[in-house]
């Protein structure tokens, strides 16, 4: 599902002494089946951009398309639901929501609200948890006894289970350790490669990204200051650096090696790779 | 030089959840030791134990004395802590008085202190931000003025706990680099209990904390060499002492270098 901004602007409090403009007339789009990392400083705008996506809030002026959805305040009822059950975000530690005592109760929460059948339940609470890599033993635990990785994979398993195209991920790896941070993005590779899902990453993780993202989007003070494939956009270090942005450090490396040595390194993304070019070029 | 924080077989559980078993943890004075884990490995349980905000009667000496529910205010006054988010704990409209806070609540004298807050402005370099309100700062900042509250009590512990998690990566290494050169020159001892181990760079010490105890506890970088068993641990080890540590074994580096000028440097000279 393919999301489009044009020259969208966004003002907290519109109207009001503490208005306060957010996005300035943004205009880019997010490709469909690609997993798009957005990143930026503290306040740049990425979170209002995936509330945007969600329909959670509504452009002050200009057009937000997903899909064949236009986000406007016109939508409501009926068709704004169907825009949630097609885009699902994950909130930053999404595990802090918990309130059932079992995972099947955390996970089926929404669908009953929704008013699903039982036996659709049943199945699609199967193909998420199969999607996330738990198996049917979890669905009777308590959410709070799981790791930190396991429980993440319970709150993206409760929006999975809407089928959602669109799935936005807000600093998905904060908190985790190595372990369950390894499987979390074999996941979203899986969610995107097997599943066809459209992916949206905030965070500030720019080595996670590097390894996993197709498309870089960076925005600073509510302007988009460059995107496009994570290749083109990490070439520009200086305009990275100037919006508070970092290099991936495998790149950082490559990139002084080149620069103060005037080796090429070939730009890879495992360490492996990389200790093997600086073998033959040492 | 002498043992200012000592646990002698620390035990403690919350309800049925056993934390520490047996934790024998002892740090000297003027050491920086680093405390890692994963979650849930009892980081910030430590941090409360180590200040009574926990307590059972396992034998816990700070400074020679052992603590105890009657000696806290003694025990802490040698305390001091810093936390992730500091935004709750200023209570004042400039950072002069946000410094000034406590020592006026234990009743200095306004001459010591507007020498101790002149001193330690200097050294956080925050001389500039005196009379501006703490609540705009930036989270650098922030972490000073919280940073220079503490020290300005002169204690003789600092504990970090998360400290500077929600810091970007200039941010913490200029607070890391200062906060050094403090403890250099104050001889001040420091715990960082943190999940980023590229923090442990700043100490001489590193402490892995797992399974209700310690699992490994020696210099930086020869914990550092135990990788296969950090990551078990659930630990992810540092880029550049992972590149590091890896072109060391294949001979293109003769040590560990955690510097990555440096690094280019030693392998094409």
């Amino acid at each position: 599902m393919e999301i489009k901004f044009e020259q969208v602007n966004y003002t907290y409090n519109l109207r009001t002494p503490l208005a306060k403009k957010v996005l300035n007339d943004i205009s880019l789009i997010i490709p469909a089946n690609k997993i798009n990392g957005i990143v930026g400083p503290v306040g740049s705008g990425k979170t209002t951009m995936m509330e945007l996506i969600n329909g959670l809030i509504f452009p002050t002026r200009g057009i937000v398309t997903v899909g064949d959805y236009t986000i406007k305040k016109s939508i409501k009822g009926k068709q704004l639901n169907k825009l949630r059950f097609d885009v699902g975000i994950v909130f930053q530690f999404p595990e802090e929501q918990f309130f059932n005592i079992t995972v099947k109760e955390e996970i089926i929460f929404a669908l009953q609200h929704y008013q699903y059948h039982l036996k659709e339940i049943d199945d699609r609470i199967n193909k998420a948890l199969q999607m996330v890599g738990l198996n049917e033993t979890f669905l009777d635990r308590n959410p709070f006894n799981l790791s930190g990785g396991e429980k993440r994979k319970v709150a993206i398993a409760s929006i999975l289970v809407f089928n959602p195209k669109v799935i936005i991920l807000d600093e998905p790896t904060v908190g985790l350790d190595y372990n369950s941070k390894k499987k979390l993005i074999q996941l979203i590779k899986k969610l995107r490669k097997n599943y066809h899902k459209t992916i949206i990453i905030c965070t500030h993780d720019v080595d996670m990204l590097y390894q996993i993202a197709d498309n870089i989007i960076v925005i600073n003070k509510g302007n988009i200051i460059i995107d496009g494939p994570k290749e083109e956009v990490f070439s520009k270090e200086e305009l990275l650096k100037a919006n508070g942005v970092g290099l991936p450090k495998i790149l950082t490396f490559v990139n002084k090696a080149r620069n103060n040595k005037g080796i090429n390194l070939v730009n890879c993304t495992d360490i492996k790779d990389l200790i093997k070019d600086v073998y033959r070029n040492v | 030089m002498s043992e200012i924080i000592q646990t002698k077989n620390l035990s403690f559980r919350y309800d049925t959840e056993l934390i520490f078993y047996r934790l024998n943890l002892s740090v000297k004075t003027g050491e920086w030791v680093t405390v890692i884990g994963p979650n849930g490995s009892g980081k910030t349980t430590l941090l409360k134990l180590l200040t009574g905000l926990l307590y059972n009667d396992s034998e816990i000496v700070i400074d020679g004395i052992r603590l105890k529910k009657n000696n806290l205010k003694t025990i802490r006054k040698k305390i001091g802590v810093i936390f992730d988010n500091v935004d709750n704990q200023f209570v004042t409209e400039t950072v002069k008085s946000e410094i000034a806070f406590t020592m006026e609540n234990l009743q200095y004298k306004r001459k010591e202190i507007n020498h101790r807050i002149e001193k330690i402005a200097r050294q956080l370099k925050i001389e500039h931000l005196l009379d501006q309100d703490p609540h705009h700062l930036s989270g650098g900042e922030k972490q000073k003025v919280a940073l220079a509250s503490i020290l300005a009590l002169k204690p003789k512990i600092i504990l970090l706990d998360e400290s500077f998690s929600m810091l970007d990566v200039n941010e913490r290494k200029e607070i890391l680099d200062i906060l050094k050169q403090i403890q250099k020159e104050e001889d001040l001892t420091i715990l960082n209990i943190t999940h980023n181990l590229e923090e442990a760079y700043w100490g001489e010490r590193l402490i892995v904390l797992y399974n209700r105890s310690i699992l490994i506890d020696g210099p930086t970088l020869d914990v550092f060499a135990h990788d296969k068993l950090l990551n078990r641990a659930g630990l992810e080890i540092p880029f550049m002492v992972d590149l590091s540590m890896k072109l060391k074994l294949y001979g293109l580096i003769d040590r560990i270098i955690l510097d990555m000028d440096e690094l280019v440097d030693a392998l094409w000279k």
